[in-house]
């Protein structure tokens, strides 16, 4: 029997959603890339258990915060906050103030420490809610919470325009 | 529906492509999988044949580092002594490289790369000349096209299908002028002394192959068609007659209708001794550009603390110095990143290392470093500047890589 059997499947099915959680977590398509493969890879390697479990998407997730989470240990990616002259420009109608928005949103997201960061896409991207973060995350749903209060305030003092309108709730 | 924060996320997420690759991924688990299993029987030996004091010095002992394994790029690769012959009619997967392992193409065959590190003989073309640069790989590796003679043929390395392409006019040879960052649309050209014709063509079967209309006869006073873009719509660049701003167009490619118009201004960006090329790398989301660095032809680098001098390398190119990244949208530059300088043996005689980024992926950029002892295969992470070694390959190898449309010898 092929150990990898219904891998493919559920990489076809979840892979672009969980594309985007990569995007956010790292802001970076080359990042997102090695990010998302290396999580994949992982899950591959203990797919018949993985699958069993009935929640493989969780487990990539996990597999992407943690080693995000160890890149930052590391120091091996270096935060660059996205392009602050865009920051600075004034918005217009156009497609141009769709792109200073991203940029503005990954600038924001990139001043956080990792499990913050993890911690905001999974519960204002992904919509879980705080005691399925914390089951994510593998700590307290006190822990979420602060977690979340820390960034959310970190996010006000970076981005008060991006927030200004009450968009963080 | 989600309102205020969740909506900019969701925003800013649309701009993410599809990183997935289950093949990939299995490649790599299988790696770890033999390379544990490997491991385990090495262990089991090595406790057989020295015994318990031998076991519980390994156990005492530092883990070893871990071997650096990549999705895409085995981590070394030699000519094999014999290779298949890659077969026309059963599917291989999707290529990592091709290579050769010196620039004669008569005295060196030609190897197509496979991620798991599995090699395939090419087939020789008619012209042996350059045969490598006759060849291009789509960025996801999965279509191989070459010229065929009379069509462009494009072959897909996952199935065992091949799609020939007619170009109109005759006489003059094909090649394939850029992909598409997600692999979808491919531009092949006649290269005509005047104009040279282009034709779109779709892979997925989506559109029929379109003719582009533009007269792209080579001249610095003319655009030219330059590349596709994931929409199908292609850029037009130039011309060239003002040198510090570059104007490029994104125009419909059946119609030519404009869509958007770009200017680059690249006053003052470049060192006194740098030149931009007009050749530019698209990135993987189709909404940045880079520009090569490259230094004059001769001149005293301050930079190098050296004389650099054109053609005094092993390998004849130019030396690449950096990119400078600009914003599709808007024209506005993004960062610039260097590539690390040429060094050159004690006489300053001949460079012993050497770099050039040759494609804009979604792994990183990848570049080619020639060193006397090596050739390397190394991915530079743009965001951050950081080089990673992928592939370790003979000295003096000829490397084509995924969505470059040339080899460099």
């Amino acid at each position: 029997m092929d150990r990898y059997a219904g891998f493919d499947e559920f990489v076809q099915a979840r892979g672009a959603a969980l594309s985007r959680t990569a995007f956010l977590l790292t802001g970076s398509h080359h990042l997102a890339e090695d990010l998302l493969q290396q999580a994949l890879a992982k899950t591959a390697v203990h797919w018949p258990r993985v699958s069993k479990g009935g929640n493989p998407e969780g487990y990539v997730r996990r597999a992407m915060i943690n080693e995000r989470t160890s890149w930052w240990r590391r120091r091996k990616v270096i935060e660059v906050p996205a392009v602050d002259e865009a920051l600075g420009r004034e918005q217009g109608p156009d497609q141009a103030e769709s792109v200073v928005r991203r940029l503005a949103v990954l600038h924001a997201l990139a001043t956080l420490a990792p499990r913050q960061r993890a911690a905001v896409v999974l519960r204002y991207f992904e919509d879980l809610t705080e005691p399925q973060i914390a089951e994510e995350l593998g700590c307290s749903v006190g822990t979420v919470k602060s977690q979340l209060h820390d960034a959310m305030n970190r996010l006000r003092a970076v981005a008060p325009a991006m927030l200004a309108e009450g968009a963080l709730k | 529906m989600k309102d205020g924060f969740g909506t900019l996320l969701d925003e800013a997420a649309a701009h993410a492509l599809n990183y997935a690759d289950a093949r990939q991924a299995i490649g790599v688990a299988r790696r770890r999988r033999a390379l544990r299993a490997t491991g385990a029987a090495a262990m089991v030996v090595a406790f057989l044949l020295a015994g318990p004091w031998t076991w519980d010095r390994i156990e005492s002992s530092p883990p070893a580092a871990p071997a650096r394994t990549h999705p895409v790029y085995p981590p070394k690769v030699v000519p094999p002594e014999s290779a298949e012959l890659l077969p026309a009619d059963r599917p291989v997967g999707a290529a990592a490289f091709l290579y050769s392992p010196c620039p004669h193409p008569d005295r060196c065959p030609e190897y197509l790369v496979i991620p798991d590190g599995h090699q395939y003989l090419m087939p020789p073309l008619a012209d042996r000349l350059h045969a490598t640069s006759k060849y291009t790989l789509s960025p996801d590796g999965r279509y191989l096209g070459w010229d065929a003679g009379e069509q462009y043929r494009i072959r897909d390395l996952q199935g065992s299908t091949a799609l020939d392409v007619e170009v109109p006019g005759a006489g003059r040879e094909l090649s394939a002028a850029g992909w598409s960052p997600d692999s979808r649309y491919v531009l092949v050209v006649r290269h005509e002394d005047a104009p040279r014709t282009y034709v779109r063509v779709a892979l997925d079967g989506s559109s029929a192959p379109v003719t582009i209309p533009h007269d792209d006869t080579p001249s610095p006073t003319r655009e030219a068609v330059a590349q596709v873009l994931n929409t199908g719509d292609v850029i037009l660049a130039g011309p060239e007659g003002d040198p510090p701003v570059v104007r490029l167009r994104i125009v419909d490619a059946a119609t030519l209708r404009e869509k958007r118009r770009i200017e680059i201004d690249r006053t003052g960006m470049p060192k006194d001794w740098e030149v931009a090329s007009a050749q530019f790398l698209l990135a993987p989301c189709g909404c940045e550009v880079s520009f090569p660095l490259w230094a004059h032809q001769t001149h005293w680098a301050p930079d190098l603390g050296q004389n650099v001098e054109t053609g005094v390398a092993p390998v004849w190119h130019a030396i690449q110095t950096g990119l400078l990244r600009y914003e599709l949208t808007s024209g506005h530059l993004i960062s610039r990143h260097d590539v690390p300088p040429p060094s050159t043996d004690r006489k300053k005689t001949k460079f012993t290392s050497m770099w050039a980024v040759k494609a804009d992926l979604a792994g990183g950029q990848v570049a080619l470093n020639w060193r006397v002892d090596r050739a390397e295969i190394v991915l530079v992470n743009s965001v951050n500047g950081s080089h990673n070694v992928v592939t370790r390959l003979p000295a003096g190898a000829v490397v084509l890589v995924r969505s470059a449309t040339t080899a460099i010898y």
